[in-house]
């Protein structure tokens, strides 16, 4: 006896439609019945390991080709990206002398030690991690919405990490907060233990910020600092620094650092030398704006004399403005009333508008021209002295 | 039945929707000056002349039509169509032609015959820049009121900030566009006294509609006295706290009220704008009410206008504003 089967097209996909449905009541049946055991403790098996890692590196490759590496100066945003990753990654990853919290090393995956395995990765890639986040890794996504300009000194910070030893890497983590530089008056300040956070980045009485993209806030009007930290706590601002910063301080918390800076003098990074041209460019925009483009004067509004909402931005750092000013003109900031004001500024001015104000007003200084007629008024009075005698 | 009664009614909407169009402050049918005049002469000529051509084309197509043949032989004679069809209407055409260039030439004489008021209009989205220049060469600036004395000839210069714009005044006669890089000069001379309305004739962009402005034709003595009081700094004094909340808010960035730190120049000068006739150019009269309303509602009465939305102001502080604001006479 012979059996023959004759493989016709409609029995080929009769034949597939029962393999699909098959397959599928497997799957469910594996779900229901709770057979897979998931414990974290128990490790995935070699095989699933294999799958999720080539998946994993795989899908990463491929969403990140696209992404174009800035040319980003390691040294001048590592400080930042250090200052960030000591508060709100290191916990998982760990850092130079300091293991992963034995918390978190029990998840599953547990996080990588980011010193040995961070040079794997090319430098868009680890943008898009840190960026995007990873699923079912337990890696969040970045937390300011549509701050990708805030993703590259993380960047930078990885790139140099592997080659930190514990002390290179607690002098780039804490920034201004290391104890020898707040040896004075800091010491005994009531607010030392909120003004670790904001040391790390921000300037204080006796040392500049730890890289010009955050903002000088020694002298700022207190109402607008109270403002700013404000809507980053209550996300109407957005920045993955300052955000996560902001959520832990409560209104008594951010009135007392807002009058803490307020009335601080801080020291200023050394300004780079702009050319004459292009200050001259950016006084004539910030005194009279530009009128063919509707741009009015900024000195109308950024003035301490004026509503104590609007900042005072002399000796501000250029980079820091013009990171802003080109926030403003993506829509960036435009969450609140004194953002949209803004908003439709920045987006009236040019790239060259917006270099030339912010290096007018990184090289304007009215604490310096005070310090040069006390310096003038001590020399005539030496000269004076020595008259007299 | 029906349909007679709504014929009626219609014709009579018809001639009421006519007269409404007449005598108002922005209609073409009403001058206010001997060159709006020969321009309303020369447009009722035109209307009643092509009214009475075409009433005699359709006489002679009934009779085409309808009359017995020796009519309609006559009217096909070679001589009717040639007097008919090529000489009456290319010697109606030439009269009429030359009798316009005489009658705006004349009035043109009138307009120049003596020493005219110079006066820069700047055409901006979406509003109206007037700078006068006083007899010692000081130039001041107005927005959106047109002030000037009957009685004497009076040269606008056109320009454009932006785009095309162009600059009309029914009662005045002439319409003239506001070109990018050029400078058009339309000359005027009005003889009555009065309160008229222009409104820009060429789309420019979101506001057009509501770029409007007034326009005050005042006794030569009433327009002296005008200009002395508008060429003063702003009576700003009676209410040094609305001025304080006006230039701490940064409303001096774009609007200049002399006397005062606001110096700007990309929006409209502020100085006497307590004593114009309307705010954002026509849309409201003014008065205390409507400065609160267009600071707080200024992107719902005048949609996409230039100037950025104040919603973090408070009742009190937008008070205060309109306050000062109205108090500039």
């Amino acid at each position: 006896m012979r059996l023959t089967c004759v493989v016709t097209a409609k029995r080929l996909w009769i034949g597939i439609g029962a393999i699909a449905i098959v397959t599928v009541a497997m799957a469910l049946l594996v779900a229901y019945s709770g057979v897979y055991n998931i414990a974290a403790s128990r490790g995935h098996p070699a095989w699933l390991n294999w799958f999720l890692t080539v998946g994993m590196h795989r899908s990463v490759q491929v969403n990140s080709q696209n992404i174009k590496v800035p040319d980003i100066d390691d040294e001048k945003l590592a400080p930042l990206g250090a200052a960030h990753f000591h508060s709100g990654c290191a916990v998982c990853h760990g850092a130079p002398g300091m293991r992963i919290n034995p918390v978190f090393d029990h998840m599953l995956p547990s996080p990588p030690n980011l010193s040995e395995e961070v040079s794997q990765w090319k430098k868009r890639e680890l943008f898009w991690i840190v960026r995007h986040g990873l699923q079912y890794a337990g890696m969040p996504g970045w937390s300011g919405h549509a701050r990708e300009d805030e993703v590259w000194p993380i960047v930078a910070f990885l790139s140099v990490l592997p080659d930190l030893s514990e002390q290179e890497y607690k002098t780039l983590s804490q920034g201004n907060n290391i104890k020898k530089f707040i040896h004075d008056d800091a010491d005994i300040h009531p607010l030392t233990e909120l003004l670790t956070n904001c040391r790390r980045c921000h300037g204080t009485s006796t040392r500049p910020a730890t890289t010009s993209y955050v903002p000088v806030l020694g002298g700022q009007k207190p109402e607008y600092l109270a403002r700013a930290l404000h809507e980053y706590k209550m996300n109407l601002r957005e920045s993955g620094y300052m955000e996560p910063a902001a959520h832990l301080l409560s209104e008594s918390d951010i009135h007392a650092l807002a009058n803490h800076y307020g009335q601080l003098d801080e020291v200023i990074q050394e300004t780079p030398d702009y050319s004459n041209k292009l200050i001259e460019a950016g006084r004539k925009l910030v005194e009279n704006g530009d009128r063919s483009r509707r741009i009015p004067a900024c000195a109308q509004c950024h003035i301490r004399e004026h509503s104590s909402q609007f900042p005072v931005l002399d000796e501000q750092y250029e980079d820091y403005l013009k990171n802003q000013l080109i926030l403003w003109q993506r829509g960036g900031r435009n969450h609140t009333s004194y953002g949209e004001l803004m908003g439709v500024i920045a987006k009236r001015m040019t790239l060259k508008q917006i270099q030339a104000v912010s290096a007018y007003y990184a090289s304007v200084s009215s604490r310096k021209n005070a310090d040069t007629s006390i310096n003038t008024n001590a020399h005539e009075n030496s000269i004076q002295g020595t008259e007299n005698l | 039945m029906m349909r007679l009664k709504y014929t009626i009614r219609f014709i009579f909407l018809l001639l009421t929707a006519g007269l409404l169009g007449c005598k108002t402050e922005q209609s073409m049918f009403s001058s206010a000056g001997p060159y709006a005049d020969s321009i309303v002469w020369l447009t009722h000529l035109m209307t009643y002349g092509a009214i009475a051509v075409t009433l005699f084309i359709m006489l002679l197509t009934g009779v085409a039509l309808f009359a017995p043949d020796n009519w309609k032989r006559k009217l096909t004679s070679d001589k009717n169509i040639v007097v008919g069809g090529i000489v009456f209407p290319t010697v109606l055409l030439t009269i009429l032609l030359i009798y316009g260039f005489i009658l705006l030439a004349n009035a043109e004489k009138i307009v120049r015959s003596s020493e005219a008021l110079s006066i820069d209009v700047v055409g901006e989205q979406w509003w109206w820049r007037f700078i006068y220049t006083l007899p010692d060469g000081r130039k001041i600036e107005t927005a959106n009121e047109l002030r000037i004395p009957v009685n004497r000839p009076v040269s606008l210069t056109l320009t454009t900030a932006d785009v095309i714009h162009s600059f009309w005044i029914p009662a005045y006669g002439g319409k003239l566009d506001m070109i990018p890089g050029r400078e058009n000069t339309l000359d005027i001379f009005v003889q009555q006294t009065g309160v008229f309305r222009g409104q820009c004739a060429e789309y420019c962009g979101g506001a057009h509609a509501l770029m409007s402005m007034y326009s005050v034709a005042m006794l030569p003595s009433e327009f002296e006295q005008w200009l002395d009081k508008e060429s003063q700094i702003a009576s700003s004094a009676a209410n040094a706290k609305g001025k304080d909340v006006f230039l701490a808010n940064g409303c001096g960035s774009c609007h200049q009220v002399r006397g005062t730190t606001a110096n700007g120049t990309v929006g409209p000068d502020l100085t006497h704008v307590g004593s114009r006739l309307s705010i954002g150019a026509g849309v409201l009269k003014v008065s205390k009410e409507s400065f609160v309303q267009w600071i707080e509602n200024h992107q719902r009465l005048k949609p996409d206008n230039l100037m950025p939305e104040y919603t973090f102001l408070t009742v009190e502080e937008t008070q205060l504003i309109a306050e000062f604001l109205h108090g500039l006479q």
